[in-house]
């Protein structure tokens, strides 16, 4: 848990210091996972499997995002 | 104690020897069956029939200059011929060769381990492989090879969509993602699954043949065009890399094939008793040839079809492959309820 | 024993690896640090007994998200900051003070659950980690079935969103 926390806090730390969109980009990606991890750990102690079934939701609707997000880029950067 | 990391490191050390012999004699092997179609003998003079071609490649490709080229990324450069080659290697660890055997008394499972997850993990290893090619392509600095590998790459995703599609109907009859249990799967069912899902057989064939850019498919890096392609500024011992890299991956989509359609290590007719005599063969002889097969076929159609244009690729695999596999999924799914009744 | 080892390893990676990520200069080193943070995840996934989730995280996440990451960031060089992003030291305090709140509370958690990173309740495989699969499937398809065709609508309607974005432009 402690790890997840601190990935978060690394995730927040890059969306809020670069400047590159990119880079930005990426941390709202490693803020995701460190939400995954905490599930995947409560998961892990409690023998429930729901965690696990919440981060696969998480991790789909990453990729919705990612996906949304590629084809929009194309056409900002041209302008 | 022993039993957790002795033997599996033994199996490791085994397999990854057997690979890459395998891979090196592959080369060889690809000349010979190329110029056997041609009506021409192939290598002849190293070695008796040729025999010792390899050893003179893998000399003469390490005694080359090792040439980065200037203002390359220099770890990324190096380290994109690696992640070619590891996925393809790893990919080993959850092949079965032969079912549970008796060394020194001790029950040895001829595979180096049975992951619950095995099937899925060999489809997001290659998607790991893309990786390099992209990385390659980027780190030689030039446009040649940056268009290429940004063209391989995407061939590579496209068709990788299309054959998890074609896996997920086979993960529907077989029941179990794990390899060894797709091949017990096999055994229980009295069928090979080619005959079960022949649809997903070609459709894995097709795919594979994609993935591992072979032709038809073998845009990137037909010396035609784009000047080699993704490894153009790749010389000496890292081009081999890709090279190997290539027959490695090669290799890995025959066993693939062959543990989910020919039945892995099972002898065929393993249940009609009048050819029980087939059963006397080990596992491990019964998996080498039938990869052995696939492989052969790989080498037929190279020596066989035109190539694809890139276009006609793309519209392959999206507007054939992909929705064919769906419909396969579709079926075995209305099948297997259907013969639940 | 070997269990904590492993974790206190690939946790440090993992966070080794995401300081990386945000610290390159170089935009390209980092989606590749993205990459490798996201395999040792996977790693994590696996020593906590959820193998599906791991290859899962490896099959969509770094083999799919991060290689579009590369593409966009190949195809386009992006050395211009963009016009919109105001400038983030005047607001950086919101997202501390964010973060400060989320180490707050999981500290107090810490501190009254007397949860601490210590292997599960019990070494054997239990039921979930034996039939990771299967139990997820039934529970996907069960209890959270809503939300799994919720989910595969979304996955569409993101896809067609970006072919039709991508189509405009060309």
């Amino acid at each position: 848990m402690l790890l997840s926390a601190a990935l978060f806090i690394i995730g927040v730390t890059g969306v809020m210091l670069r400047r590159n969109i990119i880079i930005i980009f990426m941390s709202i990606e490693l803020i995701l996972n460190a939400v995954n991890i905490n599930l995947i750990a409560f998961s892990y102690k409690l023998q429930n499997g729901v965690g696990q079934v919440f981060a696969i939701f998480v991790i789909a609707v990453a990729a919705a995002e990612a996906a949304g997000r590629a084809g929009y880029h194309p056409r900002v950067l041209s302008q | 104690m022993i039993d957790t990391y002795l033997i599996p490191l033994l199996k490791i050390l085994f397999v990854l020897n057997a690979t890459l012999i395998g891979v090196t004699y592959m080369v060889l092997l690809e000349r010979k069956v190329i110029a056997w179609v041609q009506v021409r003998l192939g290598p002849m003079r190293v070695g008796p029939y040729g025999v010792l071609q390899p050893i003179a490649d893998a000399v003469k490709l390490i005694l080359k200059e090792d040439i980065t080229p200037t203002r390359a990324d220099k770890w990324v450069f190096t380290a994109a011929p690696i992640i070619v080659m590891v996925p393809a290697l790893i990919t080993f660890a959850v092949i079965p060769f032969g079912p549970v055997v008796n060394l020194f008394g001790r029950q040895v499972s001829l595979a180096i381990t049975d992951v619950n997850v095995g099937l899925l993990y060999i489809v997001s290893v290659a998607s790991i492989g893309v990786y390099g090619i992209i990385l390659g392509g980027w780190a030689s600095n030039s446009k040649f090879p940056l268009l290429a590998s940004l063209r391989a790459s995407a061939q590579l995703i496209s068709y990788e969509v299309a054959v998890t599609m074609t896996l997920v109907s086979l993960i529907m009859t077989a029941g179990t993602l794990s390899m060894v249990g797709i091949v017990n799967s096999q055994d229980t069912h009295r069928v090979w699954f080619l005959f079960v899902q022949p649809v997903a057989f070609v459709l894995f064939f097709i795919g594979g043949l994609a993935e591992t850019n072979r032709a038809p498919f073998d845009m990137a890096e037909a010396e035609q065009e784009l000047t080699g392609g993704f490894h153009t500024e790749y010389s000496g011992m890292r081009f081999a890399l890709f090279f190997l890299a290539e027959y490695a991956n090669m290799i890995v989509v025959s066993s693939v094939a062959t543990t989910l359609f020919l039945g892995g290590w099972l002898a065929p007719f393993s249940h009609v008793s009048w050819l029980a005599f087939l059963g006397y063969v080990p596992g491990w002889i019964w998996f080498l040839t039938k990869t052995f097969v696939f492989l052969y076929i790989f080498l037929w159609v190279r020596a066989t079809l035109p190539r694809y244009r890139y276009d006609q690729l793309m519209r392959l695999g999206w507007k054939v492959l992909i929705p064919v596999a769906i419909a396969n999924v579709v079926a075995t799914g209305i099948v297997k309820v259907l013969l639940l009744r | 024993m070997l269990h904590a080892i492993a974790f206190y390893v690939l946790s440090f990676f993992i966070l080794g690896f995401a300081v990386l990520v945000i610290s390159t200069r170089n935009t390209v080193h980092s989606v590749l640090y993205l990459v490798l943070n996201f395999l040792a995840i996977a790693a994590l996934y696996v020593l906590l007994t959820a193998q599906f989730l791991a290859v899962i995280q490896v099959l969509v996440y770094a083999g799919g998200i991060v290689v579009l990451y590369l593409f966009v960031v190949m195809l386009v060089n992006l050395k211009r900051p963009p016009e919109d992003h105001s400038a983030p030291q005047r607001h950086a305090w919101i997202g501390f003070a964010l973060a400060g709140v989320v180490l707050a509370e999981l500290g107090g958690i810490l501190v009254m659950g007397r949860v601490a990173p210590q292997p599960g309740p019990n070494m054997e495989m239990s039921d979930l980690a034996l039939h990771n699969v299967e139990r997820i499937g039934m529970l996907l398809y069960t209890d959270y079935l809503i939300p799994f065709e919720l989910a595969s609508m979304l996955l569409l309607v993101a896809m067609v969103g970006a072919i039709i974005l991508a189509k405009r432009e060309l």
